[in-house]
């Protein structure tokens, strides 16, 4: 059976920021952060779209941290991030919280390894998701359990905010360009891990 | 940077005439025909004297540091990255302690080459109030 890839996706200022400073549930981008998602919604190039709903129907199911759940469910709602796709969302948590949305796409699994054996088994011959937050990310690359990187690098600097390439260790992880599309909005950037 | 490249041999590898942003002049490269001029009254001057020396030529700025300093005080027109894909997990961020507030950038370039993508980008200046 074909195997589907673990890839971890996110938008990044160029400053290496995935999201703004005083990050906060009513402000779960922080302070401005949703420049960083702007290439997303109501771009004026096809191309940012294309993106997007590329990586809408190459995946299968989305592996999420508990603060981002946390913080985006107000938003999600029952549907989770790829709205009426209602793709499966594995929830990497110590604990499931007392309320959750009824008939929600959430399943709440401890441990990256658990949440992504659940997530490959949900996706069947499809790509999952990583999509963050960031300490999620460092978990996973750190584990060697990610094959992309995909980067949406936004031209902006932010100074300050949740660094996305942190406490990885110092040992060198060796990447390949696979793909690049510019637009005016992000610079859409694929990068395997080589192995 | 002049110490960590070795003063680049005696010759800096675009053959241009180079500034340094210094505390402490060292005197053995202080002599007729040497390319290096150092400025000890900080980086906003070392930017006018490079200018001059430019004429209508663009000024380049290396090291991570001296490059934070410029941006924070406004002077960079132009950042190019070159963007190596790997992950080194510690060492000298580019990015960092810039103190700034969000900077808005107009990506100029993108060139795909084997190992390196080649990204530019425009600084955009803010209106100045009146």
């Amino acid at each position: 059976m074909k195997m589907g890839k673990v890839i971890f996706d996110i938008s990044m200022s160029l400053d290496g920021f995935v999201t703004a400073s005083n990050q906060r549930p009513e402000e779960p981008m922080g302070d401005g952060g949703q420049r960083l998602h702007e290439w997303a919604f109501g771009g004026a190039d096809d191309r940012d779209r294309e993106v997007l709903a590329k990586g809408g129907s190459t995946t299968g199911a989305v592996i999420a941290g508990r603060r981002t759940y946390d913080d985006s469910v107000p938003w999600w709602g029952t549907d989770g991030p790829t709205g009426t796709a209602r793709l499966p969302v594995f929830v990497v948590s110590h604990s499931v919280p007392e309320k959750t949305p009824e008939g929600g796409v959430y399943t709440f699994v401890d441990g990256i390894e658990a949440a992504l054996a659940r997530a490959k088994a949900a996706a069947g011959d499809k790509d999952v998701t990583v999509m963050g937050g960031a300490d999620i990310a460092q978990q996973f690359i750190r584990a060697g359990l990610v094959d992309e990187i995909s980067i949406h690098l936004v031209p902006v600097l932010f100074g300050s905010g949740t660094r996305l390439f942190e406490r990885l260790g110092s040992e060198h992880i060796q990447l390949e360009t696979i793909e690049v599309i510019e637009t005016a909005a992000a610079t859409h950037l694929r990068f395997r891990i080589v192995k | 940077m002049f110490d960590v490249a070795g003063a680049w041999g005696g010759k800096h590898p675009m053959d241009v005439p180079v500034i340094v942003v210094t505390h402490t002049i060292p005197q053995e490269w202080v002599k007729a025909g040497s390319p290096f001029t150092f400025v000890t009254d900080g980086v906003a001057s070392a930017v006018e004297r490079a200018k001059k020396v430019a004429g209508d030529k663009n000024v380049g700025v290396g090291g991570a540091d001296i490059t934070r300093q410029r941006l924070k005080a406004g002077l960079l027109d132009e950042i190019q990255i070159d963007l190596v894909p790997v992950l080194l997990g510690s060492g000298v961020r580019l990015f960092e302690h810039l103190g700034i507030e969000p900077v808005e950038l107009e990506r100029t370039k993108v060139i795909e080459a084997p190992g390196v993508t080649h990204l530019g980008f425009r600084v955009v200046k803010k209106e100045k109030p009146g």
